[in-house]
């Protein structure tokens, strides 16, 4: 076991953790089940979070890994009165299906939207390459950042 | 996750500190971002010396050569400006043919793409077509060229960490160029070719061919460069070398495409690039 100090979602924390658990672990024991778990690989993008601003599947991050840094899931897009901009539009253009992929969709997509100078839809395209979605065939959710 | 049997994890602030890390414990591994370590590392993985800030992540660009830390991810370099012009875009065209996601590539490194020196990366290929040079950390003896390093065993079962690579441009690098053969766009190549050539007035002085997506390691054809070297480049000179490139290759097969099929397209590349080449200085 080690200690560690992280802060998810703007809250520091202080705790203790396997060397071995994975940052999705962890973030699920937590109750942050937006991140989800699919291939445990790093191949299906389901698990997506932000490590100190860049993306991460947390499938295949140890939480030691991200010791001393700051985590980011969609958790941290909406407060508990109201969605952010991006997930309305997700919800106004029907851009959820059976919704597995849909918060690492929602969260890749805001950090590109916010992080390039300027946007693309190729560019948006390739930021969200890494989330499999099996169900839209990515036009709505594309269609619903561009409205953004 | 595969990680059965680790116990232990560093993450050193500097490179000798990683060395010792790693030459005392048997058992422990470097990363930088672990995306094949930490899915497919195994039970013989003891412990982690994780890299990513340990001062190897930087891309220094300097009047004839890039510096590239063995930390910097794939990511960095698809998005750094020093990789947006000639000489060195190769790197982004190599890094986007691979296929891989941004989500992966912002984990995945330089260091961690040679060290698994897998067959399949044209980025590894594009570097070795350019005659990168490898800056090992905690080894006695001098760098070496990456092609060496990568046939090598014993080299990269010396005790020492890959701390970057140095790409050296004081040649005519006018002639990198990538091609490769693909389904769609975005998906892995089938088989791909990366290519440096340079000239002396008309004569070609030094060329590098190299293969990736062909077997398990990449593949560099020497007697094919032999046969360019000291030559002008003619129609003549390109279906032989086509040809003896095609007889040369020894491609496995693999769910992409069959051994014929790659064999093919490895013919077909070569003379594409090279006509190419010929056709942008207006040879006949």
């Amino acid at each position: 076991m080690r200690n560690i100090t992280i802060s998810i979602n703007g809250k520091k924390i202080h705790t203790e953790v396997p060397i071995s658990q994975t940052l999705l672990d962890f973030l699920r024991s937590r109750g942050i089940t937006s991140v989800k778990r699919g291939c445990e690989s790093g191949e299906c993008g389901a698990c997506a979070v932000l490590v100190d601003d860049e993306p991460r599947a947390s499938c295949i991050t140890l939480t030691l890994q991200a010791d001393g840094k700051e985590v980011k899931t969609i958790d941290a897009l909406s407060t508990r009165q109201d969605l952010s901009e991006l997930q309305k539009k997700f919800i106004e253009v029907g851009a959820i299906q059976c919704g597995y992929c849909t918060p690492a969709l929602i969260l890749l997509a805001d950090h590109y939207l916010n992080s390039a100078a300027s946007t693309s839809e190729k560019e948006l395209r390739e930021a969200i390459s890494g989330v499999l979605c099996r169900c839209t065939g990515y036009v709505k959710p594309v269609e619903a950042a561009k409205m953004k | 996750m595969g990680l059965t049997k680790l116990t232990d994890y560093f993450r050193p602030k500097n490179l000798t500190e990683a060395t010792r890390l790693l030459k005392e414990n048997n058992g422990y591994f470097p990363t930088g971002g672990g995306t094949w370590l930490i899915p497919y590392g195994g039970s013989e993985v003891k412990g982690i010396v994780d890299l990513s800030e340990a001062g190897i992540r930087e891309i220094r660009l300097e009047e004839d050569s890039m510096y590239i830390g063995a930390s910097t991810t794939l990511n960095d370099l698809l998005t750094a400006p020093e990789t947006s012009a000639h000489p060195y875009d190769f790197i982004r065209k190599t890094i986007s043919s691979e296929g891989s996601t941004r989500l992966i590539n912002s984990s995945s490194t330089v260091g961690g793409r040679i060290a698994l020196g897998r067959g399949d990366s044209s980025f590894l290929a594009g570097l070795v077509a350019v005659d990168a040079t490898i800056i090992l950390f905690g080894k006695m003896s001098e760098d070496a060229t990456l092609w060496d390093y990568l046939n090598n065993s014993e080299l990269q079962n010396e005790n020492h960490i890959i701390s970057g690579i140095e790409i050296s441009i004081t040649e005519n690098i006018h002639s990198v160029l990538f091609e490769s053969i693909s389904y769609i766009p975005s998906s892995p190549p089938i088989i791909s070719l990366a290519l440096y050539l340079t000239f002396s007035v008309n004569l070609i002085d030094s060329v590098r061919i190299v293969f990736s997506s062909i077997g398990e390691k990449i593949v560099r054809v020497e007697e094919a460069e032999k046969l360019l070297l000291g030559k002008e480049l003619n129609d003549e000179l390109i279906k032989n070398v086509s040809k003896l490139a095609v007889k040369l290759v020894e491609p496995a097969p693999d769910p992409k495409g069959s051994a014929e099929y790659k064999k093919a397209m490895a013919g077909l590349l070569i003379e594409r690039v090279l006509n190419k080449i010929k056709n942008n200085r207006g040879g006949s």
